[in-house]
């Protein structure tokens, strides 16, 4: 080879080279990037994720889907690590996202206050990190760049006055919560307790968790509906999915001819399909409509642009819609 | 018939390392180096310093259990209420923060020494079976814990108290030091005292060592202490890694003690065993579930391969039974 060859094939493999690179950035860039400069082609990102477990519960799994899906279109590494609800062990793993040095953590925490000392190592190893879902104490956010998730306050706050209004203001309730220790449960407590402090005549007869599952939920209503029985003229749940367990649990109750059909009211903090379909029946009251999809976007979008450099707002909210049967049908019907 | 059998004279010696007595128990660990290697050779970043460091601090997670459970399966009884244990103490631990941190940790660790007794004295005294007893004072103590508590997380910043739990010397964290040096003292106690070697003695043939003149109720209770007290310390470890618990805390880990005990050649029906079989175990199991999420293996793939590691140290560990061993 002369030496015009070497400079000619030097230069071109040069070229293939920085193109493969710059390729990364200057490919179709997907509409959430337009306009911004990237420090790094997104095929070289690499996006750790730790959350819930995906076999939590159907709203779980498709926030996972979302995140494996659009990391693969991009051509980006995501680095999962399933805590499988135990704080502890989400604790053992969150070290492997600084083994595996990815540009930004994504941190759905299993226990608010337990995954402090994590997010500090991770502040430490210089990670940029995006809490997800549940907000950390106050003591932890300077460590990190944002938090993104649905308004679990407000709406729980309107499934209160939706059950309200369903009650007429009057009845007695039982509330299904969520997993303990987790600061979405207590704030969809408290967004539930504060909306029926106008309704005096709202009686409370109990509140008890379901930890986000249907099968928990519909235990803890069979035993609800043995100790009550007719008292019941509400439930009012933290999730869909409990949510559903507790009106299967009352349908085989009136099957059984134990309770009158059609008199107890359900609504929930997040409908699932099976209380989206008993919306359009009849059986369930309502619900706020809040879509994984969202969350899984959302939090995706978001990790990116932090590790593109690229400022986000400290907060990133949603808030779902109310539905009863009125306006369902206009939504379309959730597949979780 | 005396009360107490003296134990033999040349078994007085102490014994750091007590022989493994089940196929399993040696096979253990050279799974344990085996997998050790295969991670470094596939898993990239395994051998990274802070790697390391989670993969002995999960050690630390269930090893306290583990080594807690040994002496009492090796008695021929069992204890699932490790796990409600762990959890009460860890919520009793940063609940009473307020009133010291000496204050706290005691209690915690009171509060497990009593349910241990508790155990051992309905399973000796009221002569109920060790399963049925521990299967209830396991719902019993978690109803307790959550009654106590109530269905919400506690939170500790006590500065001291995290530091112990989140502090290393080196690359090793020093709950795993500290389970380590309680290892030592469980596997002493087993293989160089007269308890221990009653305790190998009561699982191998309950009714010959009663003949023998055995104090067998005093042993197992004891054992039972042990395992409580153990299963506490384990709580007060992961409190003060975590700094926040829930009543939940530590809900089915009992499932993973008593695997890595059973992997680790301790026979459920008791006699033989060993304290370093069952760290090998934990060892095992920890590497294995590091390994697999640095390969980013579906998490559920775990399960399915322990599963399936437990019935084939099942499977080697038949051997014929009415050899008591331990303590020669």
């Amino acid at each position: 080879m002369n030496r015009r060859q070497a400079l000619a094939t030097f230069g071109l493999v040069t070229a293939i080279s920085l193109g493969d690179t710059w390729g990364g950035l200057a490919q179709d860039l997907p509409e959430f990037l337009k306009g911004h400069e990237l420090k790094k082609p997104l095929n070289q990102l690499k996006i750790g994720f730790s959350a819930l477990g995906r076999g939590t519960n159907s709203y779980s799994a498709i926030v996972y889907d979302i995140m494996e899906k659009r990391s693969e279109e991009l051509g980006m590494e995501l680095v999962i690590l399933d805590g499988g609800t135990d704080p502890g062990v989400q604790a053992q793993q969150i070290p492997t996202m600084i083994t595996k040095q990815v540009d930004v953590a994504v941190v759905w925490p299993i226990n608010s206050g337990a995954i402090l000392p994590s997010i500090k190592l991770l502040y430490d190893a210089k990670i940029p990190i995006l809490i997800l879902d549940s907000r950390i104490p106050e003591e932890g956010v300077k460590y990190t760049v944002a938090f993104t998730g649905a308004d679990h306050y407000k709406e729980a706050y309107n499934t209160g006055l939706l059950m309200a209004k369903a009650l007429d203001g009057k009845g007695n309730l039982l509330e299904i919560t969520g997993l303990p220790g987790y600061d979405v449960t207590q704030l969809r407590i408290d967004g539930i307790a504060d909306a029926l402090k106008q309704y005096p005549d709202i009686k409370l007869l109990d509140i008890q968790p379901a930890d986000w599952s249907q099968e928990k939920g519909q235990t803890l209503t069979e035993s609800w509906i043995t100790r009550f029985g007719d008292q019941i003229d509400g439930i009012v749940a933290a999730d869909g999915g409990s949510g559903a367990g507790a009106m299967y649990a009352v349908r085989a109750a009136v099957e059984d001819g134990r309770l009158q059909s059609g008199h107890i009211k359900f609504t929930d903090v997040s409908l699932f399909t099976p209380n989206y379909d008993a919306i359009l029946t009849g059986e369930y009251y309502g619900g706020v409509l809040q879509p994984p999809q969202t969350e899984g976007k959302l939090a995706f979008e978001n990790a990116v642009k932090i590790a593109e450099g690229i400022e986000v707002p400290k907060e990133i909210l949603f808030e779902g819609p109310v539905l009863t049967k009125e306006n369902a049908a206009q939504y379309e019907r959730p597949n979780w | 018939m005396s009360a107490d059998v003296k134990p033999a004279a040349d078994a007085s010696r102490f014994r750091f390392l007590p022989h493994m007595d089940s196929a399993s128990g040696h096979l253990i660990w050279a799974i344990t180096v085996a997998l050790f290697f295969l991670f470094v050779a596939i898993a990239p970043g395994f051998l990274n310093f802070l790697n390391i460091n989670s993969i002995l601090s999960e050690i630390a997670l269930f090893g306290f259990l583990a080594v807690a459970l040994t002496p009492v399966i090796v008695s021929g009884n069992i204890d699932i209420s490790v796990g409600s244990v762990l959890g009460m103490a860890a919520c009793l631990s940063i609940v009473l923060m307020p009133y010291g941190i000496g204050v706290a940790i005691s209690a915690a660790l009171g509060a497990g020494l009593l349910a241990g007794f508790m155990n051992g004295v309905l399973v000796e005294k009221v002569g109920i079976d060790s399963f049925i007893v521990t299967l209830a004072t396991m719902i019993g103590i978690r109803g307790v814990t959550f009654y106590y508590i109530g269905d919400r997380s506690v939170m500790t910043l006590d500065p001291v108290f995290l530091a112990i739990g989140n502090s290393n010397v080196g690359f090793v964290p020093v709950r795993t030091i500290v389970l380590a040096i309680i290892a030592v003292l469980v596997a002493w106690v087993m293989h160089s005292t007269s308890h221990g070697r009653y305790t190998f003695a009561i699982g191998g043939n309950r009714a010959a060592a009663v003949d023998a003149g055995v104090r067998v109720s005093r042993h197992v209770i004891a054992n039972m202490m042990i395992c409580g007290l153990l299963a506490a310390v384990g709580g007060v470890a992961m409190a003060a890694q975590l700094g926040s618990v829930t009543p939940a805390f530590g809900a089915q880990y009992e499932l993973w003690g008593i695997t890595a005990v059973v992997l680790g050649g301790t026979r459920l029906r008791g006699g033989t065993g060993s304290i370093l079989g069952s760290l090998g175990a934990v060892a095992t199991l920890a590497i294995l579930h590091n390994g697999m999420v640095l390969l980013q293996v579906q998490s559920f793939y775990v399960p399915i391969v322990i599963g399936f590691a437990l019935i084939l140290a099942l499977v080697l560990d038949r051997q014929p039974t009415g050899i008591v061993k331990g303590g020669e």
